[in-house]
């Protein structure tokens, strides 16, 4: 699942707000930014439900601690992918799509292939991998 | 010390912080608050408390009229004597006793509806100390939370003494 759309054509990549040619990126980076708040989230559940345990009811131990182990799951699967250009450092213009991380993951992958493609170049293993 | 884009946290632990303190303010702060005080059970010892209080006072408020017939009277006096008198010559009473007791069960019936009332305020009043202890403490019980009890300000851990202290305040006591 993607938030809008990434697509590969030619020599660009198209985003559903930008585009960006191929010869100029230099940068394609999938994050996880949810990922440590999840697990601080996952583990203040856990302790809040741990140490307070004979102040809550029964069902808000049980919602405490389901919060617990989806808080990090979930900010597991949020992933962002960041488009970056020599020419566009630091700018406004950096591009940021959201979706789920392995999603994201191919598609970065796909501009890896087409990048390395375009200037020639093997794409590594681990780059496209 | 710090230049732009150059701070010591990162945009999104500040922004966790921010969200986990706000939960701990509004949410489990007064959360764990109000359980500790449900637990302590010390909403019923104040009412019954406000109420014996106030049965005391109007106990000393409603005068005490004994009974004004033979065995009141003269039997205390001449004791088995006085008993057998009464017992021989039937009761009597005296003219105005009747008046008295009329009396007398008025302003009993009358602390009994005060009583009444009383003890309804004194829920209100007890409510209003709770709340307020909760909102004065808030900041105290919220370290607590999010400390997840290895921070427990002295304020979080005897909330009875805040309890008093928001009993006998202005802004309460007018509820009683």
């Amino acid at each position: 699942m993607i938030l809008g759309y990434v697509r590969v054509e030619d020599n660009a990549v198209v985003t559903h707000r930008d585009s960006y040619l191929l010869e100029t990126l230099t940068v394609v980076s999938v994050r996880r930014p949810f990922l440590t708040p999840g697990a601080a989230f996952g583990f203040a559940f856990f302790g809040f439900a741990a140490m307070f345990m004979e102040l809550l009811w029964a069902h808000e131990i049980v919602l405490t601690l389901t919060a617990s182990m989806a808080a990090p799951m979930i900010a597991a699967q949020v992933g962002q992918l960041k488009l970056l250009s020599r020419d566009l450092r630091g700018s406004e213009l950096a591009g940021v799509v959201w979706g789920r991380h392995a999603d994201l993951n191919r598609v970065r992958a796909g501009i890896v292939r087409a990048m390395a493609a375009r200037r020639n170049v093997p794409a590594s293993r681990e780059a496209v991998s | 010390m710090f230049g732009e884009g150059n701070l010591p946290v990162t945009g999104g632990v500040a922004l966790t912080a921010l969200v986990y303190g706000a939960i701990s303010l509004f949410v489990t702060g007064p959360l764990i608050g109000e359980r500790m005080i449900a637990k302590s059970g010390w909403e019923n010892q104040c009412r019954s408390g406000l109420v014996r209080a106030i049965e005391s006072e109007q106990r000393a408020a409603v005068p005490a009229i004994p009974d004004l017939d033979c065995d009141a009277l003269i039997a205390p006096l001449f004791g088995s004597e006085g008993s057998r008198f009464c017992q021989r010559h039937g009761g009597f009473r005296l003219p105005f006793a009747d008046q008295l007791q009329a009396q007398k069960r008025r302003a009993e019936e009358l602390a009994r509806r005060t009583l009444e009332g009383a003890a309804a305020k004194a829920g209100s009043r007890c409510s209003c100390a709770i709340a307020r202890t909760l909102t004065d403490e808030r900041v105290s019980l919220a370290i607590a939370a999010a400390s997840l009890r290895l921070v427990v300000p002295r304020a979080a851990s005897d909330l009875n003494s805040g309890l008093q202290s928001a009993l006998g305040s202005d802004q309460c006591a007018m509820k009683g």
